[in-house]
């Protein structure tokens, strides 16, 4: 069963100016997205910087309102949902972040912030709290000791450990990690995605991943999704999206990354040009309009909506780009 | 194959509150002509450092070379006062960092700051003359619209502008030796692609030397033509590109490579991680110090005493220490 269900999920935010400081146009940062996520599975969300992923990520845990759309989490429709009805249903999805620098306030201590979760869902004792921050540490790896340090005595690895052990406190269904690994060092890293591997195992937990780095979201996840300019262009199943990816745009994202091996240097196809602005995307398929293909024109108009090509693997059908 | 730049035996330090921090111990390189050397290591490994210091631009008066030499041609970087080492920078020398954005002045135009940048190498430049070399400088880095683009300000541009821009200034007077300090870190991979790709045509076209300082192994590979594999302040492996990925010697830089996930590697399997942290500078012992995260038994003798660099196959050195190194 899907855990979470997302249907043409919108999210505009207004550009403000003039006189009275009224909108003017909007940034369409997730401009119709839909995808679902089960229970247990991790979903990777790649795309270039300003392609609206981390908004989704945020979106779908709503700290934001969403301007159109629905998100369906367990079975309950939470577009709308106010902050007051929402606060039981975060118990069950939670989000970790980049930079665990800033996400983690330096004038707590360690156990102040584990416990922070249990106090404000109203569980438990303060006994019960010490015993289960103690039990949150051991999970994540980190030794009793460190409750009674602050953020800044950590290291960028340890300080994540931190911002995972809050996220899995209230033992959630859902956790989207927002570049979870992208601040810390490259020896650093795969400890950290081993254990959020480990910990997804262990408590059947479904990830949205969310990372520009394209070898890590492969290596993370079961499908994964492609953005460009607030639109999915692609979802498929990993192994299948990298070998056998389809739209234009995919193909150009793995072209690009740098593989570890210099025997297999490669005569790349270069992506030319930037990323068009969310305030005035182009129409019909943005990609196509920034390849100049021949072809986009006929996508202006189209139904771009994504279609099944094989078995689980969905792409934008527009004819420039596949 | 003749060296534009040796590095011997360089120690740079720092003096803190809390006394002497030693940055860089006593590395050793040269940087081949026309070629790229790459130099890779974690936070704090001192990669930066060795940049400043080849530059002397260490933040003063705390950073201080204390020993070694960098002999470019037949100067000692080292020793050469201050004014000497200003006409070099920007001449036979140039850098470019990893923001752009904070590296480029936010009010003034880019044609501005090009322009400033070649009547400070070339006083007597007229205006005309200014302006058309500034174009032409603009084209080479293949920046679009190059008249229109001089009129704008840094934040009109796109990062990977910004970038080009930066790259420009750097080619002003076309240098024998760029140092590049993790010039694409800050870029999306699409955009770090085609910067990388205008590095190496650059070259190609002017023949000059460049250090490539990165974190990323992937960019390494893809770049660079000899390597240099930096931990805690020291080099621990040093060797021909290929070499280096396909018969990787020392503990750190196997850890490295086999830690990194990759596009062929089973997704959802546990990656081979190194344990623990990268060491802070105040911990640095003088024997291994990757002994605590390598799992590997050190006796008292590797932990206490540094073991020496030496080629263990041609062109191939590492820090021999008998446990890391097998």
């Amino acid at each position: 069963m899907s855990l979470l269900t997302v249907q043409n999920l919108r999210q505009h935010f207004p550009v403000r100016g003039g006189v009275f400081h009224r909108a003017v146009a909007s940034v369409k940062a997730v401009d119709g997205v839909s995808f679902s996520l089960n229970e247990g599975e991790t979903l990777g969300l790649v795309g270039e910087s300003g392609c609206g992923k981390t908004t989704l990520g945020k979106a779908v845990v709503r700290l934001l309102n969403p301007s159109a759309g629905s998100i369906n989490f367990q079975g309950n429709d939470i577009t709308h949902a106010s902050m007051s009805s929402l606060r039981p249903l975060r118990r069950d999805m939670q989000m970790i972040f980049q930079d665990p620098a800033e996400s983690l306030n330096p004038r707590h201590t360690v156990r102040d912030i584990l416990a922070e979760p249990f106090i404000v869902q109203k569980l438990g004792t303060r006994v019960e709290h010490t015993r289960w921050v103690a039990e949150l540490l051991e999970k994540v790896g980190l030794p009793s000791s460190a409750g009674d340090k602050f953020p800044f005595e950590f290291s960028g690895g340890q300080r994540q450990r931190i911002g995972i052990a809050r996220a899995i406190a209230l033992k959630p269904k859902l956790i989207v990690c927002d570049e979870p690994v992208s601040a810390l060092d490259v020896s650093v890293q795969s400890q950290v995605l081993n254990l959020l591997l480990d910990l997804q195992r262990e408590m059947g937990l479904s990830y949205l991943f969310i990372a520009h780095g394209l070898s890590v979201v492969k290596h993370m996840s079961d499908r994964v999704a492609v953005m460009y300019l607030g639109k999915i262009v692609e979802l498929a199943p990993s192994e299948e999206l990298y070998h056998n990816p389809k739209h234009a745009y995919t193909k150009a994202l793995l072209d690009t990354i740098p593989i570890p091996n210099p025997s297999k240097r490669r005569g790349r196809q270069l992506l030319q040009g930037d990323v068009p602005s969310p305030i005035n995307p182009p129409p019909g398929c943005a990609f196509g309009h920034r390849m100049k293909h021949p072809a986009w024109e006929k996508s202006v108009g189209m139904d771009l909506s994504l279609t099944e090509v094989a078995p689980g693997h969905w792409v934008q059908p527009c004819p420039c780009c596949t | 194959m003749s060296a534009i730049l040796s590095v011997r035996d360089l120690v740079t330090g720092f003096d803190t509150d809390a006394g002497r921090v030693i940055a860089v111990d006593r590395v050793s390189f040269d940087v081949p002509e026309g070629k790229t050397l790459g130099i890779v290591g974690e936070s704090g490994c001192g990669k930066s450092v060795t940049a400043f210091s080849i530059t002397r631009l260490l933040p003063q008066p705390h950073g201080k070379i204390l020993g070694g030499s960098i002999m470019f041609g037949d100067r000692d970087l080292t020793k050469l006062p201050h004014e000497e080492m200003r006409k070099l920078r920007g001449n036979e020398i140039s850098m470019i960092f990893q923001e752009p954005m904070t590296a480029l002045n936010p009010v003034q135009t880019v044609g501005k700051q090009l322009a400033e940048a070649i009547l400070l190498h070339n006083e007597k430049c007229r205006k005309a003359e200014v302006l058309s070399r500034s174009i032409e400088l603009m084209k080479k880095v293949r920046i679009p619209a190059p008249e229109q683009r001089l009129n704008e300000y840094p934040h009109q541009l796109s990062g990977g502008m910004r970038q080009r821009v930066m790259i420009a200034m750097a080619l002003i007077n076309t240098p024998k030796l760029l140092i590049a300090d993790e010039p694409t870190t800050a870029l999306d991979v699409t955009v770090q692609a085609q910067i990388l790709d205008l590095m190496k045509d650059l070259q190609r076209e002017m023949g000059m030397s460049i250090v490539l300082i990165t974190h990323d192994l992937g960019v390494i590979a893809e770049t660079c033509d000899e390597v240099v594999v930096m931990y805690g302040g020291r080099i621990v492996e040093r060797a021909e590109v290929k070499q280096l990925f396909a018969q990787p010697r020392h503990a750190y830089t196997q850890g490295l490579l086999s830690s990194i996930p990759r596009l062929d590697s089973t997704p959802k399997t546990r990656l081979k991680a190194i344990p623990g942290n990268v060491p802070s500078i105040t911990e640095f012992r003088t024997g291994c110090r990757f002994a605590d995260r390598s799992g590997r038994e050190h006796t008292s003798e590797q932990l206490n005493n540094r073991s020496p660099f030496i080629e263990v196959t041609p062109g191939h050195w590492v820090e021999n220490c008998g446990a890391c190194v097998s």
